[in-house]
């Protein structure tokens, strides 16, 4: 699954770790989720999704909707 | 239970049954250098996992850090992965270990790996029930 993970956390201008703190989990999984190596949870991406205040989908692009 | 009183609670594991290993080791006879190594070995890393969790107790931020790294949804996929893995790969090695002891003639290994075979499959096939039931 594509997502806008690091174009946000950037713009926000925060880095890894503490986006990780903020979400409680380790930086490594926020290394992969940028990356897309990994998808997350309902909850983990509620969490961020809250985060950014924006909603699910415009942080986390299902493949189909790209097309 | 957090994941600092559980690691420190492992490394009381470790520590208490790498003693044992090597005061019984020392105090029985016969070649029992595999079990002071095996003690020894036990012992060593419970010393590094006790110095580690030592460093992480005295910032809360560290131990914060420690409680994600531990019980964040990425490790534990990662984990229930390998040890899915893991598993499937020691039947499979047990059950070619099995088929060489039998062409040996060894029946005590055969029996004892035949057992362990038939408990782990079992416990695998119970505890996927168990666990399909609840969730």
């Amino acid at each position: 699954m594509k997502n806008r993970l690091a174009e946000l956390r950037k713009a926000k201008g925060i880095r890894q770790d503490e986006l990780a703190d903020i979400v409680s989990v380790s930086r490594q999984t926020i290394i992969s989720l940028e990356s897309g190596r990994y998808n997350p949870s309902l909850i983990l991406a509620y969490k961020i999704a809250r985060y950014f205040e924006l909603p699910v989908e415009q942080i986390f692009i299902f493949e189909e909707d790209t097309e | 239970m957090n994941s600092v009183k559980r690691s420190l609670i492992y490394v009381a594991g470790l520590l208490t049954l790498g003693t044992i290993l090597i005061v019984f080791s020392v105090k029985s006879e016969g070649d029992n250098t595999y079990l002071t190594g095996l003690g020894g070995g036990m012992l060593g890393a419970g010393i590094v996992k006790l110095i580690q969790m030592v460093g992480i107790m005295k910032n809360p931020e560290q131990i914060k850090r420690y409680n994600n790294m531990q019980t964040e949804e990425r490790a534990v996929f990662i984990a229930n992965k390998a040890g899915n893995i893991a598993f499937s790969v020691s039947v499979v090695a047990e059950l070619a270990a099995l088929i060489y002891f039998s062409a040996k003639k060894n029946s005590d290994i055969q029996d004892f790996l035949t057992w362990m075979l038939c408990v782990q499959c079992a416990l695998k096939v119970i505890l996927y029930r168990v666990y399909n039931y609840k969730y």
